[in-house]
């Protein structure tokens, strides 16, 4: 089985790496974290099934490592994210957009999302996953990866291509200052 | 007044009402079914209501738009990176050692008949004997050595796995010849040759090796009965003992000679699907 799943597992590098990116906003931090998902999953490959889903098992192992430093920096007093995130892209996505999106404008929007919430957009709308298989994966019941996850999406939206008319802002309505970092929030 | 305990409202923290709450609640669908639908996700009976809710209220429009958004403009700079190279040191990563431990091999990355485990024991018994050997009576030329991925063999060696047909020997040192004795396609993908070292025109020891994507042969499965080894073991031994291991990789059958010449010119090009 080792050889096979090593073979799968370097099938799945671009995707896992796409994964940590959007995770950590950060090509270099991405490529530790999938660097370190892979020694982890290698270290446990008895823990996996075969005949389940390898990716879902590889992003639950990258997901966790990603949380536990997050928690470490959070208990450190870090606020690395988001201040990364706007020395690359401005204190607002949209300052640094031209014609088109790029990887450091969404990036500093996702970096203002919670933790939680970044997990729920690299697995849905950057990787596909069902709803389910996020919830899955996330070990959180559907109805709130559902809710986590259109709050994320709007606030998404509004930092990329500016607020929605009067009324119907998420970030009008917000109880976060605009730029803090929140890792419990749904 | 109620017997349930009251939350403090201090202790819990206050979602502020969502400015859309009414809106939707007006229009009878949620914000999950609105995302649901723009997701192509949304059970059929709930499509209509969503379809009649949109028309009557055209801020549930823009809120579509943000979902719509979240999974195509928004997603493009990070599909990019899927058609970067992916950096050497992450492969690496992924491929590990890339050699069996040997618990690996008892767990069943071969088939677990009973025949290959003890096969499996033999194996592991012979190479601490050719070890023994090895360290009284060093070899003029590495034969093996050990890196990162497994057990490789010298240049030599390599050179004689890629170049030399089954049933002619190649010298690889004073004393020592490799004779391939045929070649086949294993179940992992790669080719794989089974092999003899014979020493001073008498057999000694014999191994399989597979070839892998690197182009590196390395050792599955070795023999090691060297002079003054003590225990020698027979030739039928070996032969079955390696017969056991091949069989438990072979995907198919063994090349015939001209396979296999066809393939020594080609470079050992993979078989295709």
């Amino acid at each position: 089985m080792t050889d096979e799943f090593r073979t799968r597992m370097v099938e799945l590098l671009p995707r896992l790496r796409r994964f940590a990116v959007a995770l950590t906003g950060d090509l270099d931090q991405a490529d530790d974290l999938v660097q370190e998902t892979c020694a982890r999953a290698l270290s446990r490959v008895e823990q996996w099934q075969p005949g389940t889903r390898l990716d879902s098992w590889m992003y639950r192992i990258a997901q966790n490592l990603w949380l536990d430093r997050a928690r470490a920096r959070k208990v450190r007093g870090e606020q690395v994210d988001v201040e990364a995130a706007e020395a690359l892209a401005g204190p607002d996505g949209r300052e640094v957009m031209e014609s088109r999106l790029t990887l450091d404008a969404v990036s500093a929007a996702m970096a203002h999302l919670p933790n939680e919430q970044r997990v729920l957009i690299a697995l849905v709308c950057i990787d596909g996953l069902s709803y389910k298989e996020a919830a899955e994966i996330t070990e959180t019941p559907i109805g709130t990866v559902m809710s986590r996850l259109a709050r994320a999406r709007r606030e998404l939206h509004e930092r990329l291509e500016g607020p929605l008319p009067e009324g119907i802002s998420v970030r009008g309505r917000s109880s976060r200052s605009p730029t803090s970092k929140s890792g419990s929030s749904a | 007044m109620s017997g349930a305990p009251e939350k403090s409202p201090t202790l819990e923290k206050q979602e502020p009402p969502d400015p859309l709450a009414p809106v939707l609640a007006k229009a009878g669908i949620t914000m999950e079914e609105l995302m649901a639908y723009a997701d192509g996700v949304l059970a059929p009976d709930r499509r209509a209501a969503v379809r009649a809710a949109l028309e009557g209220h055209p801020d549930l429009m823009q809120l579509l738009e943000t979902f719509l958004f979240t999974k195509g403009a928004f997603v493009r700079p990070f599909d990019e990176l899927l058609s970067k190279p992916v950096p050497r040191k992450l492969v690496k990563a992924a491929r590990g050692r890339g050699w069996p431990s040997i618990r690996e091999l008892w767990r069943g990355l071969y088939p677990p008949n009973p025949a290959f485990r003890t096969a499996v024991f033999a194996v592991a018994l012979a190479a601490v004997v050719l070890a023994g050997w090895l360290v009284s009576h060093p070899p003029p030329e590495n034969v093996v050595f050990l890196d990162e991925s497994g057990l490789v063999p010298s240049q030599l060696l390599q050179r004689a796995l890629e170049e030399t047909p089954s049933g002619r020997s190649t010298r690889i040192a004073k004393h020592l010849s490799i004779r391939p004795k045929l070649t086949f396609y294993g179940k992992q993908k790669s080719w794989c040759r089974q092999y003899d070292l014979v020493w001073d025109s008498k057999l000694q020891a014999g191994g399989l090796a597979c070839r892998g994507e690197d182009g590196v042969w390395r050792v599955h499965v070795g023999t090691g009965a060297l002079p003054a080894a003590g225990d020698i073991q027979p030739a039928d031994e070996q032969e079955k003992i390696l017969q056991d291991a091949r069989r438990g990789i072979i995907d198919g059958t063994s090349l015939r000679l001209s396979e296999e010449e066809d393939l020594i010119r080609n470079g050992w090009k993979p078989r295709s699907p």
